[in-house]
C-alpha cells in the first residue's frame, strides 16, 4: 500500500494489494495508543497518515472538495474523540473510512431533506495525473465519468476495493452491508463500467441492463 | 461455458488477473473474451489512477495544529466498584450484610403499617417543571411564529432565534456534553435549514419591495456568518467530544448564508 505525502494533485495510487483484513502496523498500533492515553501526537500522526486517502474517496463519493474537506475533518475529529473506544489490533483505516462514510450518508441525507445540494466542482480529470501519454489521460478521463455516473453504493465499494485495496469483509464493515453485498455491488460496478466503456466486447446476449 | 458466463465470472473475481483455470483458458482461445479480460484488467488500473483536485494544503494545517493545540483529552474514569482487580465475590464479601438487611426489614415493616393505616395524606406538591432560560425562549418563539403569516416576519423571529442559540453554543461550548450540544446543533440545524432557508425561499418577491426584501435576508445572513465564524473559534479550543457538533454548527451557518445571500440577490431559491 502507497500513499502520497506531498498534498499535491491527488493521488493516484499504485496497484493495490488484495490481502485480507489488513493488519495495523506496529507504528500505528504505537499511535493509537498514544492517542488513546491522550496523546496528541499520536492522533496527529493518524491525521498525516490517512487525511489523503480518506480525503480522496470522499471527493469521489461528494464530487466537491469543500465538503470533502469538511467530511474528513468532522470524520477525525469523530475518530479522535472516540479513540478510546477502537478495539486495538483491528483495522483502524475501516473503522476511520466507516466513520466518513457515515458522515457522507448524513451530509447525503441533509441535502436530501433541504432540496438544496451543494454545487459540485466541476473538475477536469484529464488535466493532471500520473498517465503521461495524452490518450492514457484520455483513457482514465472517461472511466472517471463512468464511475461517477454509477450510483453511490456501488461506487463507494468499487472504490474502496480498487483504490484502497480492501477486502470485502472490509467493505462490508464500511458501509455497513454484508460482505455478499460488498462483493456484489463491486462485480455489479465494474459490469456496468465495462458496458459503458467496452459494449464492443459484450456478448449479445448481455447487452440489456 | 458461455462468453457472458465467464466475463461474468471474471469481474467477481477479487482481481481480474488472477483468473485460473475454465475462465482462463477461455479468454486465451476466444476472440471477444480475451480482449474483454485484457480491458477489464486495465480497467482496475485506471480506476486506480483517477486523480482528484488537491484539498486546500491551509485545511490540513489548520486542522493538525487544532489537534495539536487543545487542551488535554477527558478520560472515562474506571468505576472503583469494578476495578479488574477485585472480584465480584470479594466485592460482596466487603459489602456489610447485617446493617442492610436491618434496614430493609425496617422498610418491609414500615410499608406494611402505611398500607394497613391509613393516615392523613399530606397533599403532594406538584413536580416543578423544568427550567432551562432557552426552553422558555423556544416556546415563546413558537407561539410567536404560530401568530405570523408573512415570511418576512417569520425570518425575522427565526434570525432571532437563531441568535440565541448562537449565544447558547457560546455558553456551552466550554461545560457542556456531548449529548447536549448534538441537541443544541440538531436545533440549530432545524431554525436554520427547515426555518430561515424554507422561509426565505417560500418569499414571493412581488409581495415586497427588492430593498426590504434584501434588508431582511442580509440581516439574516449576516447573523449566520457571525455564527459560522464564532463556532469555528469556538470549535478551536473546545474539548473533542463538543468539536463536530460546534464545526457542523458552522457549516450549517455558513450554508444557510450561501443560500440566504443567493436568494436576496435573486439567483434562485
Amino acid at each position: 500500500m502507497l500513499l502520497a505525502d506531498e498534498p499535491g494533485p491527488l493521488t493516484p495510487l499504485a496497484r493495490v494489494s488484495q490481502e485480507p483484513d489488513e493488519r495495523p502496523t506496529d507504528e500505528e498500533s504505537e499511535w493509537i495508543l498514544a492517542a488513546q492515553n491522550g496523546d496528541r501526537s499520536g492522533s496527529a500522526k493518524l491525521v498525516e497518515r490517512y487525511w489523503d486517502r480518506l480525503y480522496r474517496w470522499l471527493y469521489q463519493l461528494t464530487r466537491d472538495r469543500h465538503q470533502a474537506e469538511d467530511l474528513v475533518q468532522e470524520s477525525f475529529l469523530k475518530a479522535i474523540a472516540a479513540i478510546g473506544s477502537f478495539r486495538t489490533g483491528s483495522n483502524f483505516r475501516a473503522w476511520l473510512f466507516r466513520i466518513g462514510h457515515n458522515n457522507f450518508v448524513n451530509l447525503k441525507r441533509t441535502e436530501k431533506r433541504t432540496k438544496h445540494p451543494l454545487p459540485e466542482d466541476a473538475t477536469d480529470p484529464a488535466s493532471t495525473g500520473t498517465f503521461d501519454r495524452v490518450a492514457d489521460r484520455e483513457a482514465v478521463a472517461l472511466v472517471q465519468a463512468a464511475v461517477d455516473n454509477l450510483p453511490a453504493d456501488f461506487r463507494a465499494a468499487l472504490l474502496l476495493h480498487t483504490q484502497e485495496g480492501l477486502s470485502y469483509r472490509e467493505i462490508a464493515a464500511i458501509v455497513k452491508t454484508t460482505e455478499e453485498t460488498a462483493r456484489w455491488r463491486v462485480f455489479k460496478a465494474r459490469q456496468k463500467l465495462m458496458k459503458v466503456l467496452s459494449p464492443d466486447l459484450i456478448p449479445p446476449a448481455a447487452k440489456p441492463e | 461455458m458461455t462468453c457472458e458466463a465467464v466475463q461474468n465470472r471474471l469481474l467477481a473475481l477479487p482481481d481480474p488477473m488472477s483468473a485460473t483455470g475454465d475462465i482462463r483458458d477461455h479468454c486465451e482461445q476466444c476472440e471477444r473474451c480475451a480482449p474483454f479480460a485484457a480491458r477489464a484488467i486495465e480497467l482496475d488500473a485506471k480506476i486506480a489512477a483517477i486523480v482528484v483536485p488537491a484539498y486546500s494544503p491551509e485545511v490540513k494545517a489548520a486542522f493538525l495544529a487544532r489537534i495539536r493545540m487543545v487542551g488535554p483529552v477527558i478520560q472515562s474514569v474506571p468505576s472503583p466498584l469494578f476495578r479488574s482487580s477485585v472480584s465480584l465475590k470479594e466485592l460482596l464479601s466487603r459489602i456489610p450484610i447485617r446493617p442492610l438487611l436491618a434496614v430493609a426489614a425496617a422498610i418491609v415493616v414500615s410499608l406494611g403499617i402505611w398500607s394497613v393505616v391509613p393516615a392523613k395524606r399530606l397533599p403532594v406538591p406538584e413536580p416543578e417543571a423544568m427550567r432551562h432560560d432557552l426552553l422558555k425562549k423556544v416556546v415563546r418563539y413558537n407561539t410567536d411564529l404560530a401568530a405570523l403569516t408573512a415570511p418576512k416576519d417569520k425570518i425575522a423571529k427565526l434570525s432571532e432565534l437563531a441568535v440565541d442559540l448562537r449565544n447558547e453554543t457560546r455558553a456551552l461550548s466550554k461545560a457542556a456534553q456531548k449529548g447536549e450540544m448534538v441537541s443544541l446543533a440538531g436545533m440549530f440545524d432545524k431554525v436554520v435549514q427547515d426555518g430561515i432557508v424554507t422561509q426565505a425561499g417560500l418569499w414571493n418577491p412581488l409581495t415586497t419591495t427588492p430593498g426590504e426584501r434584501q434588508a431582511v435576508l442580509n440581516a439574516a445572513a449576516s447573523e449566520l456568518i457571525q455564527t459560522a465564524n464564532e463556532a469555528n473559534t469556538l470549535a478551536s479550543s473546545a474539548s473533542l467530544q463538543v468539536q463536530p457538533q460546534l464545526l457542523r454548527i458552522a457549516k450549517t451557518a455558513r450554508d444557510g448564508h450561501t443560500r440566504l445571500t443567493k436568494i436576496a440577490n435573486g439567483e434562485g431559491g
